[in-house]
C-alpha cells in the first residue's frame, strides 16, 4: 500500500462531493483501505491503517476532524477484532460494521440540526462563524419550517470560508449578512444567540474552530449572549489543551507549511480552541449536552 | 416503531373524563402544591393503566402519553404531572425490556453504541404481548414512596448545608424551603427572609420559622443587594429544574441570584427529582405564564382600574447563578443535571 494512493483516494472523496466532512471523507478512506487491500492477519491491518491515518494527515487538509474521526474508527477495530476466531470472519464483520457506523455518521448531522431548530426562533438574529455544514442544515430546515430569522456570518479570513456559507444560506432563501471578522463586536449587541460549528471538540467540552471562534465566544459571554455549538459526536477527541499553545501544530498549521520549516510564529495558525467556559451548549447527535457531558461520553467509550 | 412518531390515541371517555377532573381539581385550587400535584398525577395514571383494555407496552405507551399530554396541554405550567409521565412511561419502557429479555441501557444515543455499531440490537415496543400491568405496579409504588419522602430526603440534608452562625437568606414562602430551613434550626443559624411577591405568606411562613426557634429577620425585596454582602448561603426552592442546568424559580427570584452570583454567594437550590424537566431554556418567556395580580395590587384598589400589572408566576436563573441543586439523590452540580435527566427519563419521551 502507497502513502499517495491513500491520499488519492481521500482527496477524490473530499474534492467530488462537497458536503462531505474531511472526518466522515476520513473514514471512508479508511472503509476503503479495508475493502482493498488484502491482508492476512490482524497485525498486517493495523499497520495499514495506521500507515493511512498518517497519510491523510499529510494531505494539506485540515487535521483536526481527521484525526477524531480516525481515532473513532480504530476503536471500533479494535472493538470488532476481540469477538471473532478467524481473520477473514473478522475482516467481513469489521467491514459490514463499518457501514453501519458510517451510516449512523452520515445520519448525524440531520439529527443535530433536528436538536438545534427549537433554538432557532421566530424573528430571532444569528450571528454564526466560517463555513459550517451541520450550521447550515439546521438553519436550512429551519428556514423551511418558515421561521423567519437573519443570520450574520462571517467572512472568516484568510480563506474567506464565510463568502460560500453567505452564498448558500441565501440559496436557501435565509436573510443573511457577510460581515467583517474584525466587526464582530460590533454586532453582538444586535444578535440573539450565537451557533457555531466545531472541527474538533476536546474532553474538557471545549472545541476547536476555524480561527475567530475563541474571540466571538469571548466577545458574546461579555454581552452575555449564549453560544451553541453544532457538532456531530465523531469530532469529539481526547485531548485536553489548556490554552492556545497546548493545540498540537499539525492542528493549527497546514502540512505543507509544516514540512517547508519556515518559522511558525510568523505563520497564521487555522484554528483556535474555545474553551468550555465560553460555550452554553453542545447540540450534538447524541441529545443536546452541556460542555461537561463531552468528557462523560468520552470516558464511557474508552474506559 | 415508536408511540412517539404514531398517531395521538384516542383516549376512552372514561379517561377522558378522569383527566378533566384532574385538571379542573388544581385550576379550582383544590390540589396545591406541586408534590401534591405529581402524586395525584401517578394515582390518575394508575387508574388510567388498571383500567385499560390492553396491557401490551405499546399500548400502555401511547395511553399514557396522550394523558400525558393532554395534562401539558391543559395545565401548561404544571411540569410536575408531566414529569411523573414521564416517570412512568420509563418504568413501562424498563418493564418491556426486561420481560423480553433485551439487555442493555435505554435506548439514548451514546459514542459507545456508535462504536459499537449495535443499531439493530435496539429494544423494540410491541414485539411482547405480555401483560405489564403486574410488574408495573411495583414501580408505581416506588415512585409513590419516592414522591412522598422526596421532601423529607431533601430536607435531610439541611444541617450538612446550614452551619451555627451563619447568615442564611431565602427569598418569599415556599413550602420545602421552610421545611429545610427548620430541619437546620438545631443549628442555630440567622436567618434573612426576603419578602416574595405574597408579602403575607413571607410573614407567615417567617412567623411560623420564628415560633420553630429560628432567629428571622425580614427584609422588603428592594433590599435584597444591600444586605447580600453579609450573606453567607442563599436557600432557594425552584419550580423547576432544567436539563442544562437552569432553573425556573419564583417570580422576583432572578435579583436573588444575580446579586448574589456579583458578590459570589453560594446559592442551593432546592430541587426534588420530580421537578427536573428534561426541557432546555432556548427562550425563558417560553414558561412563563402571568398570574392574578392580586398579591400586587389588591383588588380593592379602585383607583388603579386602568393600571396594567403584569405578575410573572416565574423567573428565570441561568446555570453559572446556581451553586448546588439538593435533589432526593444529594447535592449535583448545574453542569451535571443532564445526567440526572438520562437516569430518570426515557430520550424518546422528552417530548410527550
Amino acid at each position: 500500500m502507497k502513502k499517495e494512493e491513500v491520499q488519492e483516494i481521500f482527496l477524490k472523496i473530499m474534492k467530488e462531493e462537497e458536503d462531505v466532512s474531511a472526518g466522515v471523507a476520513a473514514i471512508r478512506t479508511l472503509l476503503l483501505v479495508i475493502e482493498n487491500y488484502k491482508v492476512t492477519t490482524v497485525r498486517e491491518l493495523d499497520l495499514n491503517l495506521q500507515l493511512a491515518v498518517e497519510a491523510m494527515k499529510h494531505c494539506d487538509q485540515p487535521v483536526t476532524a481527521i484525526s477524531s474521526g480516525c481515532e473513532l474508527f480504530m476503536r471500533f477495530i479494535t472493538f470488532a477484532k476481540l469477538d471473532v476466531k478467524s481473520f477473514e470472519e473478522c475482516e467481513q464483520i469489521m467491514l459490514q460494521r463499518g457501514h453501519i457506523f458510517l451510516n449512523e455518521l452520515l445520519e448525524a448531522r440531520g439529527k443535530v440540526a433536528k436538536q438545534a431548530m427549537a433554538f432557532i426562533r421566530d424573528g430571532c438574529k444569528i450571528l454564526t462563524h466560517s463555513l459550517s455544514r451541520v450550521v447550515l442544515q439546521a438553519m436550512s430546515e429551519a428556514a423551511k419550517t418558515n421561521k423567519r430569522f437573519k443570520v450574520y456570518v462571517t467572512m472568516s479570513c484568510p480563506d474567506n470560508s464565510g463568502e460560500l456559507m453567505h452564498k448558500q444560506l441565501v440559496a436557501a432563501g435565509i436573510d443573511a449578512t457577510l460581515i467583517l471578522d474584525s466587526s464582530v463586536g460590533y454586532i453582538m449587541e444586535q444578535v440573539d444567540i450565537v451557533m457555531v460549528g466545531a472541527e474538533g471538540v476536546t474532553e474538557s467540552g471545549g472545541i476547536i474552530n476555524k480561527i475567530g471562534t475563541y474571540t466571538i465566544g469571548m466577545a458574546a459571554l461579555e454581552l452575555k449572549k449564549p453560544v451553541y455549538v453544532l457538532t456531530e459526536s465523531f469530532k469529539f477527541s481526547r485531548i485536553y489543551p489548556l490554552n492556545q499553545k497546548d493545540l498540537p501544530n499539525e492542528f493549527k498549521y497546514l502540512s505543507s507549511v509544516l514540512k517547508s520549516g519556515k518559522d511558525l510564529s510568523k505563520q497564521h495558525p487555522l484554528v483556535d480552541y474555545t474553551p468550555p467556559a465560553y460555550i452554553t451548549l453542545l447540540f450534538t447527535d447524541l441529545g443536546i449536552l452541556t460542555p461537561s457531558a463531552v468528557s462523560d461520553e468520552l470516558i464511557k467509550l474508552y474506559l | 416503531m415508536s408511540p412517539s412518531q404514531g398517531p395521538v390515541k384516542k383516549l376512552d371517555d372514561k379517561f377522558v373524563d378522569k383527566i378533566g377532573k384532574f385538571v379542573a381539581d388544581i385550576k379550582n385550587g383544590k390540589l396545591k402544591g406541586s408534590n401534591n400535584v405529581a402524586l395525584s398525577m401517578v394515582t390518575l395514571l394508575e387508574n388510567i393503566i388498571s383500567e385499560s383494555q390492553h396491557a401490551t407496552a405499546y399500548e400502555l405507551l401511547s395511553l399514557v402519553r396522550s394523558a400525558g399530554r393532554r395534562v401539558a396541554a391543559a395545565l401548561p405550567h404544571q411540569l410536575a404531572a408531566s414529569n411523573v409521565a414521564r416517570r412512568i412511561l420509563r418504568a413501562i419502557r424498563d418493564e418491556n425490556r426486561a420481560s423480553a429479555n433485551q439487555s442493555g441501557e435505554a435506548s439514548g444515543e451514546s459514542l459507545q453504541r456508535l462504536v459499537l455499531a449495535t443499531s439493530a440490537r435496539r429494544a423494540t415496543i410491541g414485539t411482547t404481548h405480555h401483560d405489564l400491568r403486574e410488574p408495573l405496579r411495583d414501580h408505581i409504588a416506588e415512585l409513590r414512596t419516592e414522591l412522598e419522602s422526596s421532601s423529607s430526603t431533601v430536607c435531610s440534608a439541611a444541617r450538612e448545608h446550614v452551619h451555627a452562625d451563619e447568615l442564611i437568606l431565602t427569598y418569599g414562602a415556599s413550602a420545602l424551603a421552610e421545611r429545610f430551613l427548620r430541619t437546620a434550626a438545631s443549628r442555630r443559624y440567622k436567618l434573612i427572609l426576603a419578602e416574595g411577591t405574597d408579602v403575607q405568606e413571607s410573614h407567615a411562613m417567617a412567623a411560623r420559622l420564628s415560633a420553630a426557634g429560628v432567629s428571622v429577620t425580614i427584609i422588603s425585596s428592594a433590599a435584597i443587594f444591600a444586605v447580600m454582602s453579609r450573606v453567607n448561603k442563599v436557600v432557594v426552592s425552584v419550580s423547576a429544574a432544567l436539563g442544562g442546568g437552569a432553573a425556573l424559580l419564583a417570580g422576583g427570584a432572578h435579583a436573588v441570584t444575580q446579586a448574589a452570583k456579583y458578590y459570589s454567594v453560594p446559592v442551593l437550590a432546592l430541587a426534588p427529582l420530580y421537578k427536573l424537566c428534561p426541557i432546555h431554556a432556548s427562550d425563558d418567556s417560553h414558561f412563563n405564564t402571568l398570574i392574578a395580580p392580586t398579591t400586587a395590587i389588591p383588588y380593592e384598589n379602585h383607583e388603579v382600574g386602568d393600571v396594567h400589572v403584569y405578575t410573572p408566576m416565574y423567573d428565570f436563573a441561568p446555570p453559572d447563578h446556581i451553586t448546588l441543586f439538593i435533589t432526593n439523590l444529594g447535592g449535583s452540580s448545574p453542569s451535571y443535571m443532564y445526567r440526572m435527566l438520562s437516569e430518570l427519563y426515557d430520550p424518546n419521551d422528552y417530548t410527550l
